[in-house]
């Protein structure tokens, strides 16, 4: 009677772990293709260990680990895998990756005028050590005050304007945001205006679920408990952070390694390469040595022997150049079309180094919705000889008189000089006589948003802060709203008709709204080319030869959640 | 440093030798405290060739360098796309390919990682550090003479100021202050190229550097003034009358020349140190232009890759330092034999 | 010697004071708001508004560096970083013992270099041993110690650790690290190495360049100032009183000749631990150089002004020290 049992129990035990053990490493989604760049389609499950750590080291120092302030892009990296948001990205590349799916709440219901959203928020979800909390929807609230408590000075400000009340309670007026309100497991935000791009701001990692009653601290927590995958148990400015698995998470996100250590942060990026390929390190991004690109794609990039390692994949940015319409010089948009046909796109790249950037002509980079809607114009290649009697003929028909000055504000290190000349020598060969200014960093983009600024090219990029056509197209061109100082629309393009054109697409919802910013971002590009974009650069990442199953996250980057240890 | 002398110097023996030799009656001549120099000068192998070296780098840099550029057909700044194979940049000798489709040579130094010649940029480096060497070393010894004969001649509260000066600028940010020069007057500064002859940025770096070096002479001066005012011609002088900036001008001036001329050498070896330093850090010449100190910053990157890069530049400072540190000590030697300077 | 004592703090004070309204000036004096800087990556001309009145950059600089003054000489606070808000007196705290450990360190290595090779090279002028001395020495002294710093990063940390040099493999060990820094009181939550002998380890390629540029010069002047020491009239009289060489050299010369060598010392010392940046910079040691440096290239004045509070404080401390330590040894030196 007992060993039947005995048998019986033991087999149900070895079938459930089995089950178990399946799904812990085949729960992660397996992506759909990616579109640009990289082999690293889905994700690849291989064979792996659950745990270990994971040794990580930045050459830049992130920002701040607290949700409220972190603003970089290496510390959302590391968020996107510590925080449990409303909706979230999945952890998928590709078109796949850049959908919102449901994370903490299900997708939300919106009231018909577009100006209420309700979410309903998901059970079973729990902070990490040492909170133990439950996520409810008033841990939501709590964020999203705590982001605009006037003490707390959050970056989040400027994106909750919509929200009923958040003013008068960042400006310390009243003691809640009116706009929120909480019902059992409902929270509910009244906008002031119908905005569609509420649902994409709220998954932003400013809106990470934090308990509550964190501290408010202008300066910045160095641990917040957290209800996604990890959570971040210590920061130490400039030398070290350490993310570890958060025992309390049960959603359905993939989480492997049980910890990440950041061991420096400001590594010499020689060394950092080395220890990667040797295997002192696990993972580096911005600490590959880009004079190593080459080299190491052609020993670890896609179909190398031992697995690919190293990986570039466009970024959510574009690199272009302003032609300032409101000066003579590019105030003709034939001028502007001819300088988009003739710089040399893959010669502007190569002074950056290899496989630092993908050539691009559009607006939005591959991403955002969108993006792929949108048409290339001009050419992507180096610049043909019937290219450049295009552009000369351009410039002809528009009557402007050649030589045309022209004078362009640059950063004044490195890589800037040096591509800035390739621009200087492209436009010459067509009439256009450039002057190279160049400026700290800071300075060049605080003189470049200053309204009458005597310059004519503005060489510039931009990283999105949320994958809405939105924040390309009607931050950087609308010229409404131009601001005297600190403005970002550096070719101060004004256009009444793509204004207002732009006004009305970001009233659409759905795939009509990408549909028609594809076409809008066309259009400006085509007729009038405010801008010459000329690349979409690459996030670089390398792996030492034991890391495996990453996926390539279009919003945020490598996801950490998805690094597997291979057996 | 005692110099590599052959002979000792014996008064009296040796120069009554040498007119003996001649042939003709014995006469003593009484040779000029300049003429001694220059004979001791001359007896300095080392000393020499560092002249000569000089001289040599000079020529090289401000006549050579437009002759090299004319013959090989490009420029230090041209950006030459066969000079970059496989992002990895050209060695020695290359014969490179230009974007017009015509062929260029890319002697010695090879290219660096953007495809220009590193040969004509360190030619036109070497203009750079000597001019921006030798007008801040100008600048900074004027300064610092002017200070430092003031504070010993005037002693007392004008001493204490000068001193104390020098005390501020020991502790000031050096880096805030060459970024804080080169981001407001910067571009103004930069925009005095002296009809073309020299790359924009060669005049904030002088001013920022001779702001920085001139107390080091100040207090060599001052040393030597406060010894000398107590000597009687100056005494003298005061009793016959004269002016204080009279006495400064004719009769401790001569006395310093040589304190200024061993120290104004030794000096501008520091300050090639220095032009490097802040280049390398990124508040020298702006790019694209060429420097030593830009081209050791821009080697870094590309050691894994083309580790000579580093070498060039390196060995060019080292080089051109050591020939002015040499003729500096054999000024020293030949100007103050007893090492009171 | 009290009178002198407080008369040199007060000049201190008055030091300190000139430097920090300085950098102030000059701060502003450059077209960028700092708030623009720390105000996050894409923000909105009021956000810039916003952050500018947090951090207290919407003020005139007179009120700012009053609010500065007070914060530090009621509070011992240096404020808050523009760029990451970590606190400024962290900041420094942290970075000082790394510019302290490569500058003490690289002192005592030149110094036990210096010693012995200048009074032995003025002991012995123009002998072999001299004359190779003296051709070091100048090498040493026109050598870029950035080059020697990365000639040396890269043939002792990089080559060996990559395995491969002019074209021909090994296999790779690690002999040198190629730059990093190791806590001496051990490795932080997250960090790698840490103890002492790590850190001894990764400060000896430092040590290396930064004293060999510091050892060729003290040479130099210590050989001068024993050769001079040694024509000295009292040197001659204690030989003809029949003293041993080694008690002549102990008593009279090296007491006498090093007295500048001292003042020299403390100097350099000083204007070092300020910020050695070059060694850092080359080394990747997170010291006050580099502190400095990028504290400088993102406008973060806070951080800016703490490494000038920090670089002046040195400087006094150290020259009044030295003043001090003098006129104690040497009883002809009477101060004020």
């Amino acid at each position: 009677m007992r060993r039947p049992a005995l048998v019986l129990s033991v087999a149900a035990l070895a079938l459930g772990t089995l089950l178990l053990g399946a799904a812990a490493c085949g729960s992660s989604s397996s992506g759909g293709g990616n579109g640009a760049g990289g082999s690293n389609g889905g994700q690849t499950v291989v064979p792996h260990q659950n745990g270990g750590t994971v040794k990580i080291a930045l050459s830049g120092d992130i920002d701040y680990v607290d949700p409220a302030l972190a603003y970089y892009q290496n510390s959302w990296q590391i968020e996107y895998s510590t925080c449990l948001k409303l909706l979230n990205y999945p952890d998928k590349s590709g078109l796949a990756g850049q959908e919102l799916v449901p994370d903490a709440a299900d997708l939300p219901t919106v009231s018909n005028d577009g100006k209420t959203y309700t979410f309903t928020i998901r059970p079973g979800f729990k902070f990490s050590p040492p909170s133990n909390a439950p996520v409810t929807a008033k841990t939501f609230q709590y964020a999203i005050e705590r982001d605009l408590n006037p003490d707390q000075h959050s970056f989040a400000v400027p994106f909750l304007g919509d929200l009923v009340g958040a003013t008068d309670y960042n400006a310390g007026k009243t003691k809640s945001i009116s706009g929120i309100k909480v019902t059992g497991n409902k929270i509910s935000f009244s906008l002031t205006q119908a905005d569609p791009t509420w649902p994409t701001k709220m998954a932003m990692p400013f809106f990470c679920a934090i308990p509550n009653g964190t501290k408010i601290d202008s300066n910045g927590l160095h641990s917040v408990p957290s209800a996604g995958p990890y959570y971040v148990a210590s920061y130490t400015p400039h030398q070290s952070i350490v993310v570890k698995k958060n025992p309390n998470y049960h959603g359905d996100r993939p989480a492997y390694a049980d910890e990440f250590d950041y061991t420096q942060l400001t590594v010499n990026p020689n060394q950092g390469t080395l220890e990667a390929k040797n295997g002192a390190l696990d993972y580096i991004n911005d600490a590959v040595a880009p004079a190593q690109n080459r080299p190491l794609y052609q020993q670890y990039g896609p179909g190398s022997s031992g697995g690919e390692r190293f990986f570039a994949n466009p970024c959510l940015c574009v690199r272009y150049m302003g032609l300032n319409t409101s000066r003579p010089a590019f105030s003709n948009p034939m001028v502007r079309q001819a300088v988009n046909w003739a710089i040399d796109r893959p010669g502007i790249i190569q002074t950056m180094g290899y496989k630092v950037g993908t050539p691009g002509a559009k607006i939005m980079p591959p991403g955002v919705p969108g993006a792929q809607y949108e048409k290339t114009i001009y050419p992507l290649t180096s610049p043909s000889s019937s290219d450049i009697s295009k552009a000369k003929s351009l410039i002809k028909q528009s009557g402007v008189k050649t030589p045309i000055k022209a004078v362009l504000y640059t950063c004044n290190t490195d890589p800037c000089p040096a591509r800035t000349q390739v621009m200087q020598q492209n436009l010459k060969a067509i009439g256009i006589d450039v002057q190279i200014d160049q400026f700290a960093r800071a300075t060049q983009f605080t003189k470049e948003g200053t309204k009458g600024e005597p310059f004519d090219i503005a060489d510039e990029g931009w990283v999105a802060d949320y994958p809405d056509p939105y924040d390309w197209v009607n931050v950087l061109l609308n010229g409404e709203h131009i601001p005297s100082t600190n403005g970002s629309n550096y070719s101060y393009f004004n256009n009444a008709a793509f204004n207002s054109r732009m006004d009305a697409a970001a009233k659409l919802t759905g795939n009509q709204r990408y549909k028609t910013y594809g076409k809008l971002a066309t259009d400006i590009q085509q007729q009038q080319a405010p801008w010459a974009a000329w690349d979409v650069d690459n996030n670089i990442d390398f792996f030492s030869a034991r890391m495996g199953c990453t996926v390539y996250q279009p919003v945020y980057g490598m996801a950490l959640n998805t690094m597997c240890i291979k057996k | 440093m005692a110099s590599q002398r052959t002979a000792p110097v014996v008064p009296g023996a040796a120069i009554g030798a040498a007119d003996t030799a001649e042939g003709g009656a014995p006469a003593v001549v009484a040779r000029g405290h300049w003429e001694q120099a220059w004979r001791q000068l001359r007896r300095d192998r080392l000393a020499i060739v560092s002249a000569i070296f000089i001289v040599f780098l000079a020529l090289a840099a401000f006549i050579g360098a437009p002759i090299a550029e004319h013959l090989l057909g490009h420029g230090p700044n041209d950006l030459i796309q066969g000079g970059v194979v496989n992002y990895v940049p050209a060695g020695p000798f290359t014969d490179a390919a230009t974007s017009t489709g015509s062929h260029t040579f890319l002697v010695l130094g090879g290219s660096d990682l953007l495809g220009r010649d590193e040969f004509l940029r360190l030619l036109y480096g070497a203009q750079v550090s000597l001019e921006v060497a030798v007008f801040a070393t100008v600048f900074g010894l004027f300064l610092g003479v002017v200070l430092g004969v003031a504070a010993g001649y005037y002693g007392g509260f004008v001493d204490t100021i000068v001193s104390r000066m020098t005390e501020i600028v020991m502790a000031f940010p050096l880096l805030l202050f060459a970024i804080a020069v080169a981001a407001t007057v910067g571009n103004r500064l930069n925009a005095y190229t002296f009809f073309g002859f020299f790359p924009p940025g060669i005049v904030t770096l002088t001013f920022v550097i001779a702001f920085f070096s001139w107390y080091y002479p100040a207090r060599i001066v001052r040393a030597q003034v406060l010894s000398l005012r107590e000597k009687e011609f100056v005494e003298a002088a005061r009793m016959v009358g004269n002016s204080d900036f009279r006495i400064m001008r004719s009769h401790l001036l001569p006395h310093l020349v040589g304190t200024i001329i061993v120290y104004g050498t030794l000096i501008i070896a520091t300050n090639i140190l220095f032009e490097a330093a802040l280049s390398y850090l990124g508040v020298g010449l702006p790019l694209p232009n060429a420097s030593w100190g830009n081209l050791l910053s821009e080697a870094v990157q590309f050691y894994t890759l083309q580790p000579w890069l580093m070498l060039w530049p390196g060995l060019a400072i080292l080089l051109t330092t050591l020939a002015f540190n040499l003729l500096g000590d054999g000024l020293r030697d030949a100007l103050d034999p007893r090492g009171s300077i | 010697m009290v009178r002198y004592i407080i008369r040199r703090l007060l000049w201190a004070i008055v030091l300190f004071l000139s430097v920090t309204i300085i950098t102030y000036v000059i701060f502003y004096l450059v077209p960028v708001d700092p708030a623009r800087l720390a105000a996050g990556r894409n923000p909105t001309p009021e956000q810039v508004k916003a952050v500018g009145h947090y951090l207290g950059t919407d003020r005139p600089v007179w009120y700012q560096y009053g609010l500065f003054l007070k914060r530090l000489v009621i509070d011992h606070n240096l404020g808050y970083s523009f760029a990451d808000r970590v606190s400024v007196n962290t900041d420094v705290l942290n970075a000082a013992p790394v510019t302290a450990s490569l500058v003490i360190g690289g002192a005592i290595l030149w110094m036990l270099i210096a010693i012995p090779v200048g009074v032995f090279s003025a002991l012995h002028p123009r002998s072999k041993t001299d004359r190779v001395a003296m051709a070091s020495v100048l090498v040493g002294i026109s050598a870029h110690p950035i080059w020697i710093g990365l000639v040396l990063s890269y043939v002792f940390g990089y080559v060996p650790t990559s395995g491969h040099a002019l074209g021909f493999s090994f296999p790779s060990f690690t002999f040198l690290p190629i730059q990093g820094y190791c806590n001496i009181r051990g490795a932080s939550q997250g960090q790698v190495c840490g103890g002492p002998i790590q850190w001894f380890y990764h400060l000896i390629l430092p040590w290396i360049t930064f004293a060999i540029l510091y050892a060729a010069f003290y040479v130099r002047m210590i050989r001068a100032n024993v050769m001079e020491t040694l024509n000295e009239d009292y040197v001659r009289t204690a030989r003809a009183k029949g003293a041993p060489e080694l008690q002549v050299l102990r008593s009279h010369v090296l007491r006498n000749a090093m007295l500048p060598v001292v003042t020299m010392l403390g100097m350099d010392i000083a204007i070092a631990l300020g910020g050695a940046v070059l060694v850092e910079n080359v080394f990747g040691l997170p010291g006050l150089g580099q502190l400095a440096v990028t504290a400088v290239g993102t406008f973060d004045l806070p951080v800016i002004i703490g490494t000038v509070v920090f670089a002046s404080i040195m400087v006094i401390t150290f020259n009044l020290l030295v003043d001090i330590l003098y006129a104690w040894i040497d009883p002809r030196i009477r101060l004020g």
